[in-house]
């Protein structure tokens, strides 16, 4: 048996897509072993930007066909779309309804200007402006 | 008209938002481009037929169902794009390990910081990208966002100390910097090529650079999200 380009480029497949696939199965530990929820959304929509571009890539190289390159591409791409929007959304909320443990935070900038807002919006209320 | 003009209106109260800025259609270009790729790409057909009916049916969808128009970057720049493209993936795999190892090691071993990070650039468009990929490279998550000051809010892991939250802000200036150079607006790039040419690593800003003209981003802007 002789080892050609071609099962070479299947070895190269096959390392990419276990690579990618074991990154998102650290992405589901992450989820469960980190202490906090904001903490868990980095694990839950992070190391599987890599993972996903991994197995794709994996994927490419296994169909061996350029014409499929270009999906690959937009399923990547519409990843790198969602990811951040969902993770955003959760954590503000998690910020916004104060889920935070503050025994896991050192540094918070955003913690002044809440309640400098706050503060403002109660100054509001008890002098409403006139006209 | 391009995205200068907008900014440099004086009355902040004047400034157009995304919604009622009344920009012409054909500057939304790239979006069609975009559709059309995308339609080209699910047929996986890149025959001339299938990429005239793509831009045919983008023309349709862009026209039936207008969006608020996207002030696009005035300039390009090939070269630096594909290097941001580069260290944008580098700095992904970086990461990547660092919060899976960090995700198997034992025990609950993480501090972490929520850090404030005032960009340069006042564009929508390249705020939001800007916005995503902070959010992309593993370890920072973007909780809020404040506009006027463009000040992006990140929860960062790992960050257990002031000193360690200024050396994440130098490190994502430095991001935003690359991507400016990249596909940033001319006026943006203009601030990026004075930090360049002072070499001092001072981050410079549109209210010093044009002190004169620009209130808008000064200290005393609501704090709104």
């Amino acid at each position: 048996m002789s080892i050609t380009f071609d099962s070479w480029l299947d070895l190269v497949a096959a390392f990419l897509l276990v690579f990618g696939t074991s990154l998102s199965a650290v992405a589901g530990l992450g989820l469960l072993r980190f202490p906090d929820v904001l903490s868990r959304m980095h694990a839950a929509t992070k190391p599987q930007v890599l993972g996903l571009l991994l197995a794709l890539a994996g994927l490419g190289l296994a169909v061996g066909s350029w014409v499929v390159v270009p999906v690959l591409l937009v399923a990547w791409l519409m990843q790198l779309i969602t990811a951040p929007v969902s993770a955003h959304m959760v954590g503000r909320a998690t910020y916004r309804s104060h889920h935070l443990n503050p025994k896991r935070i050192a540094v918070d900038d955003l913690a002044k200007v809440v309640r400098e807002q706050d503060r403002r919006e109660a100054e509001k209320d008890r002098n409403p402006p006139v006209g | 008209m391009t995205s200068d003009s907008e900014h440099h209106t004086t009355d902040s109260e004047n400034k157009p938002s995304a919604i009622e800025d009344r920009r012409s259609r054909l500057s939304q270009w790239p979006m069609i481009v975009g559709l059309t790729f995308l339609w080209v790409a699910l047929w996986q057909d890149f025959t001339p037929g299938t990429i005239v009916l793509g831009l045919v049916f983008s023309l349709i969808v862009m026209l039936s169902f207008p969006l608020p128009p996207v002030p696009f970057a005035d300039r390009i720049n090939v070269f630096h794009s594909f290097t941001f493209i580069v260290y944008f993936l580098w700095k992904i795999t970086v990461a990547t390990w660092q919060v899976a190892s960090k995700s198997i090691s034992p025990g609950p071993n993480v501090i972490n910081s929520v850090v404030a990070v005032k960009l340069r650039t006042q564009d929508d468009l390249l705020m939001t990208l800007i916005g995503h990929v902070y959010a992309l490279i593993p370890g920072s998550l973007v909780i809020d966002v404040d506009r006027p000051s463009s000040t992006l809010f990140l929860h960062v892991i790992d960050v257990p100390d002031e000193q360690a939250a200024e050396a994440f802000r130098v490190d994502s200036l430095d991001i935003e910097a690359r991507m400016i150079r990249g596909f940033g607006s001319k006026r943006d790039y203009k601030l990026v090529q004075a930090e360049d040419r002072a070499k001092d690593g001072v981050v410079l800003r549109h209210t010093e650079l044009e002190a004169n003209d620009d209130p808008v981003a000064t200290e005393g802007e609501s704090w709104t999200s």
